[in-house]
């Protein structure tokens, strides 16, 4: 109750404080007047009566002033004396307050950037209900191969036996093609059990999401609409009940997606029920995506053991595949959370730029601190004063830091600004990066982060002056007037500190982006086996089995389609295939190679891909041996093969020796011939070695695998322009007018996007760096030109003596190339520490490469006793009697 | 007639509590209540009385309204809130209770220890 009262009491006094001013001197005036009258009737004259009145009363601002203190005023009224303070300090010298809020705005606005990005990604929670229970199901095989999927089998397995799962989903991305009304669309798909939405806690935001019903293989087809494809394809008109044609196929509408649902990485035009067949599931391959709810209090060890108890129950219940590797040997599980899943790898390099972009701030700091200290010994004498007038140490640095903190804010609020607009440009150049479930952008957390980072560094850099100036030496303070001979020992100390911190610290900087700058290269520099030519203009396109539901004939469209293609004009060579290197991911399976395979033994997993003749004539994929494919090896579903160079030396010793031997997925199929030998493609990733790979026809038995949709490759030097790509619809069209043309790239485009990731982190580095550089080098000149300016006097003196300029100027130089030589012992020491962060990050370097150290090392000391030297110079231009003479 | 006494340090709230519980009065009010009820054996510097009413008010122990005072000016009027009667009543038990204290040890005898 008192408390309450307080708190009325003081909010009272403060948003009324004109009434409470008022009622205070009305109601002292009123006690004066009545004491008066009393004087006044015990015999007093008026005027003595009110003499008296007063002087019995005492000091009135005094008693005034404590009233104020009574209700709670004190520290509001200095604060506002603090701030009134401050705000006219900084109007006096703007230059000061402006460089201090820009350098610490553009640090802020860095690291807010950086941070929402790290807060969106790691820290902020998967938008679903109780995020931190959902897991990937992924495994390891005893050979050593790790994150694999989940599949039919194992989807069943888990649903029908598990002891810890709350529900489990099956799921894969996909595409599909849209017929009807409008012109023909390729949209991207999600095939989901009817686990996965409920899930995910998802409430449509019209009709319904699956129910095991429609998950059965066989019952009446249903899709899912996102809002964003309603919206697109339907003008968010009534759709419930309507028909949509999906793969050739009228699927019923039964609900559409809220607008804030999004799964992971997958950004899904409608929802398709997987309908797992468990009549059709075998053990392995591993094609389709686990994810599980968690049991409340189960933890992931307690899955796993889970999981390890139903591996003989897979076994047992389900068949290998036929046509596929005979037995899935070993598999364990190798589960993750969700959240890790999605955000995979991308952890590591955004700690790293965390951790830079936090060194700049810090560096930023330091150039604020020196920039603070010479401020403050500018205002010495004033410190002084107040001091000498009995302000005590902790007011006068509280002023001090008051006026940091509140520049801070500034720079804080300049920073958030600034992020905001550069924060959609780095997502931009992100895009391919950042999983899309996750929402970035400036909220809260962020804005809270930078105020708290605003108000730290205020402090921070702060803190050194008020620490130096505010030390009680009035007698001395006041009795040089500001001139003194030399600058305190004391305050050198603190500058030459900030100088060493700022060359280490950049230097830890550019190391980090000279790694960077070699990896780029060394991944450049990878031979891809293909030429990733901004020449081949590649579209996806698709012939489902809805529509064409014979594959001969499917084969036939390809083959018409690739013919009336070739006969554009400008077109030099053409080509299709299953995928194209750096694109999607698809099927591998086990090559049992004749006589070299032992039998009994699984073989490893090789990825396979169906190509057309052409194919390899058009990405510039060398042909080292026998031959390409023919359209009759397609038609006639010949079973022939054709390999990498890398696997016919590990299998047959020489690319030669692998002409004419045989190969083949499981015992039960025939055996298949290699024909011919290609150069070896990086399909994946440019930094891993190149995957030993199967390149086979178009055939009847593989069906299974094929998706029906198919990247067609076109080398042209009109590649790229608008009429070009009509002219290749119209081509496609001319042989089958329901087919869609989707993601309209050229290879260029497929090379890029597996270098963005090294791109993008060599961009922001080298950004940072640059920064880095540039405050380094500004703080450098600042420290020494003060300290040129602060020792005139004693320069001066010093050549009235005789000393020689050119001695006095690498005096100074020297010094400076002392520091910065600590510096960069202690940034080289730093960087091979903090290195090993980057180990993930860096391909054909080692993150402790000497040659990089050295090279980083040399140019900040060139750079660093350049930007020194300059100000040095100065002194040669000096006249003794002059310098004498300065204050 | 003796040199009137120094207030004891921190007395003075509890005195004001009790003045105004008599009845509302103005500040200038409750400086005579208090010494016409002392018979001037107690020094109260005028200027001091404020701080500790507006202190007193800002605690809600006693609440002030303007008024007219008697001889036809404006002056603002205190009187006890609940928790103002509650806290005098505890005062003056504390305090009736350290002064027999005092006074027990003040006048111990030699016999008594």
């Amino acid at each position: 109750m008192s408390a309450m009262a307080r708190l009325r009491s003081w909010t009272r006094a403060l948003f009324r404080r004109s009434t409470l001013e008022r009622e205070m001197d009305d109601e002292l005036q009123s006690h004066l007047e009545h004491r008066a009258e009393d004087l006044l009737k015990a015999g007093h004259s008026t005027a003595e009566a009110y003499r008296l009145a007063r002087l019995e009363f005492g000091p009135v601002a005094v008693q005034k002033d404590e009233m104020r203190v009574a209700v709670g005023l004190r520290l509001v009224d200095e604060l506002h004396a603090d701030i009134r303070q401050t705000l006219r300090r900084l109007r006096r010298s703007p230059a000061f307050a402006l460089t201090t809020i820009v350098v610490l705005g553009t640090g802020i606005a860095a690291t807010s950037a950086i941070f929402s990005v790290v807060y969106g990604v790691l820290i902020q929670p998967l938008p679903y209900p109780q995020p931190q229970r959902l897991i990937a199901l992924t495994h390891r095989s005893s050979n050593g191969q790790d994150r694999l999927p989940a599949s039919t089998a194992l989807y069943f397995t888990y649903r029908d036996h598990n002891r810890t799962f709350e529900s489990v989903a099956l799921w894969t991305a996909d595409t599909a093609t849209i017929t009807g009304a409008g012109t023909p669309e390729e949209v991207r798909a999600l095939d989901a059990t009817f686990e996965l939405l409920p899930m995910l806690g998802v409430h449509p935001q019209a009709g319904r999401v699956f129910t095991s019903t429609d998950d059965q293989p066989g019952s009446a087809p249903t899709v899912i609409l996102s809002d964003g494809y309603w919206q697109r394809r339907f003008g968010a008109g009534q759709v419930l009940g309507r028909r949509l044609t999906v793969d050739g196929v009228p699927h019923e509408i039964i609900g559409v997606l809220p607008r804030s649902f999004r799964f992971l990485r997958q950004d899904a035009d409608v929802v398709l029920p997987l309908q797992p067949n468990r009549a059709r599931s075998f053990v392995g391959p591993l094609g389709e995506n686990g994810i599980a709810r968690l049991r409340p209090n189960v933890t992931v060890e307690d899955a796993s053991r889970d999981i390890e108890r139903m591996m003989p129950m897979l076994l047992s219940s389900f068949p290998p595949a036929p046509g596929t590797n005979p037995r899935i040997q070993g598999l364990h599980p190798d589960l993750r959370y969700l959240q890790d899943a999605v955000v995979g790898d991308l952890r590591d390099v955004l700690w790293v730029m965390m951790g830079t972009i936090a060194m700049l701030l810090v560096m930023a700091c330091a150039n604020v601190a020196n920039l603070q200290l010479v401020h403050a010994e500018g205002r010495q004498h004033e410190f002084t004063v107040q001091a000498a007038l009995g302000a005590s140490r902790w007011r006068i640095a509280r002023g001090m830091l008051g006026e940091n903190v509140l520049m801070a804010l500034i720079a804080g609020a300049l920073g958030v600004g600034l992020a905001r607009v550069a924060l959609p440009a780095l997502l931009d150049m992100a895009a391919g990066q950042v999983p899309g479930a996750l929402e970035i952008r400036i909220g809260w957390p962020v804005i809270g982060f930078a105020i708290a980072v605003s108000i730290i560094s205020g402090f921070v850099f702060g803190t050194a002056a008020a620490v130096r100036h505010t030390r009680p030496a009035i007698s001395a303070a006041l009795g040089t007037s500001g001139r003194s001979v030399s600058t305190g020992r004391e305050s050198q100390r603190i500058r030459s500190g900030l100088l060493v911190a700022q060359v280490a610290l950049a230097l830890v900087l550019l190391v980090a982006a000279g790694l960077m700058l070699r990896t780029f290269q060394a991944v450049r520099s990878v031979n891809a086996g293909f030429e990733p030519s901004a020449d081949v203009q590649t579209v996806d396109i698709s012939i489902p089995a809805g529509a064409t539901r014979d594959f001969k004939t499917a084969i036939r469209k390809f083959n018409d389609i690739q013919d009336r293609v070739g006969a554009i004009a400008g077109v030099d060579v053409v080509g299709f295939a299953s995928r194209v290197p750096m694109g999607r991911t698809g099927p591998s399976g086990g090559f049992i190679v004749e006589d070299v395979t032992p039998i009994g033994v699984a073989p490893p997993q090789r990825e396979f891909r169906f190509v057309s003749p052409g194919f390899f004539t058009t990405i510039g994929t060398p042909l080292i041996a026998g031959r390409d494919f023919t359209w009759t090896d397609h038609h006639a579903s010949r079973r022939v093969a054709v390999i990498s160079e890398r696997m016919a030396r590990r299998e047959w010793g020489s690319v030669p020796a692998a002409i004419g031997k045989r190969i083949r997925m499981s015992s039960a199929e025939p055996w298949r011939e290699i024909v011919g030998v290609v150069g070896d493609v990086h399909h994946e990733s440019l930094v891993e070695p190149p995957p030993d790979s199967v390149y086979l026809a178009l055939g009847e038995p593989l069906a299974q695998f094929m998706s029906r949709t198919v990247t067609f490759v076109v080398r042209s030097s009109r590649a790229g322009s608008q009429d070009f790509v009509k002219e290749l619809q119209a081509a496609v069209w001319s042989v089958d007018g329901t087919v869609p043309l989707a993601n309209v790239q050229t290879l260029a485009d497929y090379y890029r996007r597996a270098m963005e990731r090294t791109t993008l982190t060599l961009l922001l580095l080298g950004v940072t760096s640059g920064m880095a550089l540039l405050l380094g080098l500004v703080g450098i000149y600042a420290v020494v030109s003060h300290l040129v300016s602060l020792r005139v006097r004693e320069i001066g003196i010093r050549l009235a003596l005789g000393a020689q300029m050119g001695a006095l100027r690498r005096m100074l130089v020297g010094r400076v190339l002392a520091l910065v030589l600590v510096g960069l012992a202690i940034g080289i020491v730093a960087s091979t520490v903090l290195a090993s962060l980057m180990e993930t990050l860096v391909f054909g370097v080692t993150p402790r490469d000497v040659a990089t150290y050295l090279q980083v090392s040399v140019l900040l000391g060139v750079a660093a006793v350049c930007a020194g030297y300059l100000p040095a110079q100065r002194i040669t231009r000096m006249d003794p009697t002059s310098a004498l003479r300065a204050q | 007639m003796a040199k009137p006494l120094d207030l004891l340090q921190g007395t003075l709230d509890m005195l004001i509590l009790k003045a105004v519980s008599l009845g509302p009065l103005h500040g200038y009010g409750v400086l005579l209540r208090i010494q016409q009820v002392a018979k001037d054996r107690l020094e109260i510097q005028q200027g001091s009385l404020y701080p500790a009413l507006y202190r007193l008010e800002h605690q809600g122990l006693i609440a002030g309204e303007w008024g007219t005072s008697e001889n036809g000016r404006r002056a603002k009027y205190y009187r006890l809130t609940t928790s103002g009667r509650r806290q005098l009543a505890d005062e003056t038990q504390k305090w009736h209770r350290m002064a027999d204290v005092i006074a027990a040890v003040l006048s111990a005898t030699p016999e008594e220890v």
